[in-house]
Formats: structure tokens, sequence, C-alpha cells
């Protein structure tokens, strides 16, 4: 079979796009999902690709980006994230997938965007390994118990030795846990409703100062976590007198809860306010663990740490820069976490 | 000969991949759609033949139908070996 590639048209080729992303990828695909991450994006729409059959028009896989706008060295450049990268199970044999990446990396090398990233997943690796590009950061999930009770199930199945491990070992746990709180006069809130421009000028305010991060504008914040309409995100903003400073994002998710971003003033009580009301919310309500992921080099991640978050798994982020003069910016801080991902 | 080259490929694949492991692996029976070779399974699979049996696959050649049954791997990896001969 000969396979090739094709720009995929978010009008006419909708219907397709999303039938190939259910079957290959993700049950979550749909008219909705669609609508938001390739049509509503305020930094621009998406650009996908598709991976074809040319014997029978048979649609065997595709790709996809998603325009996002970065601050670098105090000014902003356009790039892209990689995602919804999908192949029929029949057709990994790595060649369709190298078509694929082929085609889209060479867009960025003629000049479409700055530069773009991805966080591939073990079987993407195997792609980006062939195509001779390693990974120029490394994600790691940190993590913070709250509760014991999970994990004492694990240890032992007798109820009432259950019950006396969990009761005392979160006891314990919310003893260590009372450091966190403290204040200095901040006031830490639950925000609902859209983003205004306090958060446009918060994030121009920043710019890069702290490392090359996503511009969070109001109209890309109300959008990536006001608007989802695949996850239920919670904002917690950070003000003294009434000015923003900061504010973090959590996701929960059953028994267990994300931190997906945190963004503010690098004022460590700021930051140490937010993440401490954040865990405290979810420990009420009963959740294990808060997880955290980040880049491994992120200028935050030794407060999180301090906050008794714990290193967990790492996984690679792959930055691709059509010039050379790429090398230096994938040295440098990135202040990418769980948020900056595609969806 | 034929017989060698599969019965590597077999070996490699028995030994390296555990869902392989189970039954008998016949030598028609789908690597990639069974699950049994992935991406990165795939990537291991080029690098053993390229090095067993002194061959270069290019990306053109890593389509489902060099890989996705022993048989058709024995006869791609045959193909290559014969093209090399008559290349001297």
């Amino acid at each position: 079979m000969k396979v090739a590639i094709r720009p995929g048209d978010l009008k006419s080729d909708k219907p397709l796009i999303i039938d190939a992303l259910l079957r290959f990828l993700t049950p979550l695909s749909d008219g909705r999902r669609f609508s938001w991450l390739y049509e509503s994006n305020p930094y621009g729409r998406a650009h996908a690709w598709i991976a074809y059959s040319v014997d029978d028009g048979t649609v065997i896989g595709m790709s996809a980006a998603f325009p996002r706008r970065i601050y670098v060295d105090g000014h902003e450049e356009v790039s892209w994230v990689l995602g919804d990268f999908c192949i029929n199970d029949a057709h990994r044999s790595l060649g369709p997938a190298l078509m694929l990446q082929r085609v889209c990396l060479a867009e960025v090398d003629s000049g479409a965007v700055a530069f773009c990233y991805d966080f591939p997943s073990t079987g993407m690796m195997a792609v980006y390994k062939r195509l001779h590009i390693d990974p120029s950061q490394r994600m790691v999930r940190l993590a913070k118990p709250l509760r014991v009770d999970r994990r004492m199930k694990a240890v032992t199945k007798i109820p009432m030795v259950n019950r006396a491990l969990s009761s005392a070992g979160n006891v314990l746990l919310r003893l260590s846990n009372r450091e966190l709180r403290g204040d200095c006069g901040l006031e830490i809130a639950f925000y609902q409703g859209g983003c205004g421009a306090e958060f446009s000028d918060l994030a121009a305010q920043i710019g890069s100062c702290y490392g090359i991060c996503t511009r969070r504008s109001a109209e890309y914040l109300n959008w990536r976590y006001v608007d989802n309409p695949l996850y239920r995100y919670e904002l917690f903003t950070a003000r003294r007198r009434g000015a923003l400073l900061g504010y973090a994002v959590f996701l929960q998710d059953g028994e267990d809860a994300m931190l997906v971003d945190l963004f503010g003033a690098e004022e460590e009580s700021v930051l140490c306010a937010l993440i401490a009301h954040g865990v405290g919310v979810m420990t009420k309500r009963g959740v294990q663990t808060v997880s955290a992921t980040l880049v491994e080099t992120h200028p935050w991640r030794t407060i999180l740490e301090r906050q008794g978050f714990k290193i967990r798994e790492t996984s690679p982020m792959v930055i691709y820069f059509p010039s050379s003069g790429g090398q230096i910016m994938s040295q440098q801080s990135w202040l990418f976490m769980q948020g900056d991902r595609d969806t | 000969m034929s017989e060698t080259i599969e019965t590597q490929i077999r070996k490699f694949i028995t030994e390296r991949f555990p869902s392989a492991r189970g039954g008998n692996l016949g030598s028609q029976d789908g690597l990639l759609e069974s699950g049994i070779v992935d991406s990165l399974g795939v990537l291991d699979l080029v690098s053993f033949i390229e090095e067993s049996f002194a061959i270069t696959v290019t990306d053109e050649e890593l389509l489902p139908e060099n890989f996705q049954t022993i048989e058709r791997l024995t006869k791609f990896v045959e193909g290559k070996r014969n093209g090399l001969k008559a290349s001297y």
C-alpha cells in the first residue's frame, strides 16, 4: 500500500479528522473538542496533516499543530505545540509516522513558525529517534500525598487495621501540611468567570523574566481553561490590596488532582500561598494525591519540592528549531507545565 | 538460507517482545495489528536486521507490508540481500 500525506482542510476534512481521532487516539474526540481545539484557539487555527492510502483514499493517521504565542528573551514568538498524532494500529511500522512528522517539521523549517515543541509518548519517541531528534528537556511529575487511605488498602486487606493505619497516616500528613499555611497579607480566592485584562497585564509584565513561557493572555486563559469542553479547571488567584499577583490552576479527577498551571511574580510567598490554598481545598475534598508536571529545569520546581512534592516519573519534551540559534533556547529555563500541553 | 533468516527473526521477536512468547508465533501472524511489535519495537527490529544481515533499511521501506508478519519480514530481508548481491 502506498501512503501519502496531505494538509488537512479544517472545514471539509472536519468529519474525517474527528473520526480518525476517535478511532485511533481518543474516545473524547467529537465536534465540541474539534471546535474548541482546532477552530477557537485565540492564537490561531490548528494545522492538520492526513496520512492516507493512495490506492483507496483510506485515512490511516493524522497529526496536528496548535499555535502558541511564547515569550522568549523579552519578545514574542509564534510557535506550535504538536499533538493529536495517531496512526492506525495496522500501519504502525514507523514509515507512515515518519512521513507525517517529516511534513510537519518541514513546515517549521520553511519558517511557518519560530519553533515547535512536543511531549512525545514512548512510541512517538521512536519516530524522533529515527529522525535523529533528541529530547531537549524532560518533564518531571512531582507528587504530594494528601491522604494515605489508598496506599493502605494495598498494604493490608483487614478493614480495622486499614482504618487505624490510614487515620494515623492522614493525621501525620495533615500536620506536615500545616507549615504550608501562612499568608503575608495576601488574599487567595477561587476565581469564577472569564479572565479579564488584569491577567493579560500580568503576563506582559512578567514576560520571559523567569524563562521561556507561553503568553498567558486573558483570551488564552479563557480558551485554555475556562471554556475547555473536556475538563473543568479551577483557578485560584493571589492578590494584595486587590492587585493580581499570581494564580494557580487545578484539575481534580476523582481522588487525584493536578496543579496544571502556576504563574505570577516570583515572590515565593505568593506562589507558596497559591499552592497551599489549592492543596488545602483538595485535602478537604478527600483527594489522595496532588501532582504537578513541569519542565525539569523549571525555576519554581524547588518551591514545590519545599512544599512536600516529591519526584516521580519523567517524560521527554522535544523542542525543534529550524536554525542553529535554537540550541541556545533549548538550554534556557522553560516555564512549562502540564497546562502548556496541547489539551 | 531462508529458514535461517526466518529462524533468527523469530528468535529475536520472541526474546525481545513479551507478548510474542505465549503461544507459537506463526509466520503469518500479524505483528503490528496484534500489538506484538509497537513503534519502538519496529526500531529495535530494524536495528536487529540491519546488524544481523548487513543491510540498510530506508524510511521508505518501513511499511506495514514489510513488517506485518515474520514471513513478510523474511522476504523483505531476502530481497534486500539479493539486491545487494546483484549490485556487486
